[in-house]
């Protein structure tokens, strides 16, 4: 049996989800040690660790993706567990075993669970073996074209053909009738072999109007695996996530306790700790497993929300081998949570990245509203990592309240200095479809494909913003200057 | 900083801000900014409440006349457009009456605070 006595957690993330996590620890009477790049000291998180530590330059390989430097940086901080957070090596099991290897406790699944549970084939092959409904498809070794054509058949247009080894959109064609199967397969081949390395391919069927609902999981350390209900995430663009929301408006009671009892027995089955998701597609009332997420997943806040739960520290007392959740809690989802994610980009110009210094940063607190963030004024919003600087997560006793209260937060939020998506975001809170709760994933695609269309200002706007280009004059500003030049750290790690 | 302005019977509150040399600017729920050049613009005169008279708030091209001179106008008829860093800005007019003059033409370059177009309000 590891020890399990955790004094100083380490922290192998940035941005908002490492302030997250030393929130929890801080609660928990934690010391957090912070394992952050050279780029990343005018952050809020640098500024709330008890300890920093630099493991690498501006470039994640460099850092956030060094195995070495974090289990270094780790140790070098004296801690004695670590959380990955999400993204980076939050799903690599070697990392994992590495940690374990040098005596850190991994806040996350096993290793072994990880492998079983991340990797897409290995959970197909168990998902199988328990008969769990998967997207049917065609996933052998047999790879003649002519074949594959009869496959595509058997499975009904539209069919996509996916790169075996491959991932982030590469090798992979929707096939749409017998006449383009040939083509697009012997592409999608070629695509896998120079991508790769193999051209093996394998079919599924696409389904073109599918909501994505995923269950939250939970294994405790006395093995019992639950779970905390569903999210839904169809508000995708290019397979990024834009708007959670807990529960899901579109699945009803008996759906969700089939959905919840397929996500149980798979985590049971590769005996899962800590928090978890599986993610399911649902379409014409058949839902199907699509994959498991082995870490905290960024909309964990709208299952906290409605589950009242604190996921964070349920996977740090987990690793303490401490009971997850208070048992007399009841685990009743109450009222609806949305959250949106803030993105540093240019909503008018078709969401390129904006980067920049930040001025003025304002979040409008209030009841059932909540804040995470990991810049606030003056810090530097980097070209060097994905562009999510903050979630605003909302409660209310219904999706409609819930929505209104979205609307509001956002319109009262105020950032300045970078561009971001909240008119983007307000858009999409007041679209018919949204409203409804009928959207698929292939909502953006169909109605916000480009982005906004920029407005004129009105008359009142363009006379008040005449009137503040002679009242703020640049002698009363005062202007922010970067912090990155001025640290110490700077100068030590660059 | 938080800055009050007046505008027809309302007094409306702001928050802006330059950041790195760009006016940052939030009110009524949305987020503007002003790219440098722009925000140098001398303040454009006689934009008067009730005006009967149509000035260019900044320097750009003029892209859109909508209404000539004769035409009949509500309050809040877009009159001309205009161009600038890209951006298109509706000058609208804010008094009911007839368009007397349009001194412009299209795609002119204008200067800020050029007499762009006289209305005749109706009484």
């Amino acid at each position: 049996m590891l020890n399990s006595e955790i004094k100083t957690v380490a922290i192998a993330n940035r941005g908002e989800v490492a302030t997250r996590i030393i929130r929890a620890c801080q609660e928990l009477g934690l010391k957090t040690v912070l394992l952050h790049s050279s780029a990343d000291i005018a952050t809020r998180a640098y500024r709330l660790a008890d300890k920093k530590i630099c493991i690498g330059g501006s470039s994640s390989a460099d850092s956030y993706l060094n195995i070495e430097a974090n289990i270094q940086g780790a140790k070098a901080g004296g801690a004695d567990a670590l959380h990955p957070g999400f993204g980076f090596l939050s799903e690599n099991s070697n990392f994992a075993q590495r940690c374990l290897d040098a005596g850190i406790i991994f806040i996350g699944p096993t290793p072994q669970a990880m492998n079983l549970l991340g990797d897409k084939m290995n959970c197909k092959v168990l998902a199988k073996k328990l008969g769990l409904p998967l997207i049917p498809g065609f996933e052998e070794d047999q790879q003649d074209v002519s074949f594959l054509i009869k496959k595509c058949e058997e499975i009904g247009f539209p069919v996509i053909v996916k790169a075996a080894a491959g991932g982030g959109g590469r090798g992979m064609k929707v096939i749409r009738s017998s006449s383009e199967a040939k083509e697009l397969i012997e592409s999608a081949q070629r695509e896998a072999q120079s991508a790769f390395g193999s051209s093996k391919v394998f079919l599924e069927k696409y389904l073109d109007r599918a909501k994505h609902i995923e269950f939250q999981i939970f294994g405790d350390c006395t093995g019992k695996v639950v779970h905390l209900f569903e999210r839904e995430c169809s508000v995708q663009r290019r397979h990024q996530k834009i708007i959670e929301e807990a529960l899901s408006p579109s699945i009803n009671s008996e759906t969700r306790r089939k959905m919840g009892e397929c996500a149980v027995s798979l985590a049971q089955a590769a005996k899962y700790t800590g928090a978890g998701t599986v993610e399911f597609l649902i379409q014409d009332n058949n839902f199907y497993l699509l994959e498991v997420n082995t870490r905290l997943q960024v909309e964990h806040p709208v299952t906290e929300l409605v589950v009242g739960v604190d996921l964070v520290k349920a996977q740090i007392l987990t690793a303490m081998n401490k009971p997850a959740f208070d048992e007399n809690l009841p685990m009743t989802p109450r009222g609806h949570s949305i959250e949106c994610r803030i993105y540093a980009e240019n909503s008018y110009l078709g969401g390129v990245p904006s980067t920049g210094l930040l001025g003025q940063v304002f979040w409008p607190e209030g009841p059932g509203r909540r804040f995470e963030y990991g810049f606030e004024k003056d810090d530097e919003v980097t070209s060097f990592y994905d562009s999510m600087i903050a979630k605003v997560i909302v409660w209310d006793e219904n999706r409609i309240r819930a929505i209104q209260k979205m609307k509001r937060v956002l319109a009262d939020s105020v950032i300045f200095g970078v561009h971001t998506n909240i008119p983007y975001l307000q858009e999409i809170l007041s679209h018919p479809d949204f409203i409804d709760g009928t959207f698929t994933t292939r909502f953006i695609d169909k109605f916000f494909p480009n982005g906004l269309e920029k407005n004129n200002p009105s008359e009142k706007e363009a006379f008040i913003l005449e009137k503040l280009k002679v009242t703020v004059t640049k002698n009363d500003q005062t202007e922010a200057t970067s912090k990155m030049q001025a640290s110490p750290w700077f100068h030590n790690w660059s | 900083m938080k800055y009050f302005i007046d505008f027809k019977s309302e007094t409306i509150e702001v928050q802006a801000e330059y950041v790195k040399g760009k006016l940052w600017a939030h009110f009524e729920g949305k987020t503007f900014c002003i790219e440098p050049n722009e925000a140098s613009f001398k303040k454009s005169k006689n934009q008067s409440l009730n005006s009967n008279q149509i000035f260019s708030p900044m320097p750009g091209k003029i892209i859109k006349i909508l209404k000539q001179a004769g035409d009949d106008v509500l309050a809040g008829d877009t009159v001309i457009v205009m161009e600038a860093m890209k951006m298109e800005y509706s000058l609208k007019t804010n008094i009911p009456g007839k368009i007397e003059k349009v001194l412009v033409t299209l795609n002119e370059q204008v200067s800020v605070g050029k007499l762009l177009a006289a209305i005749k309000a109706s009484t």
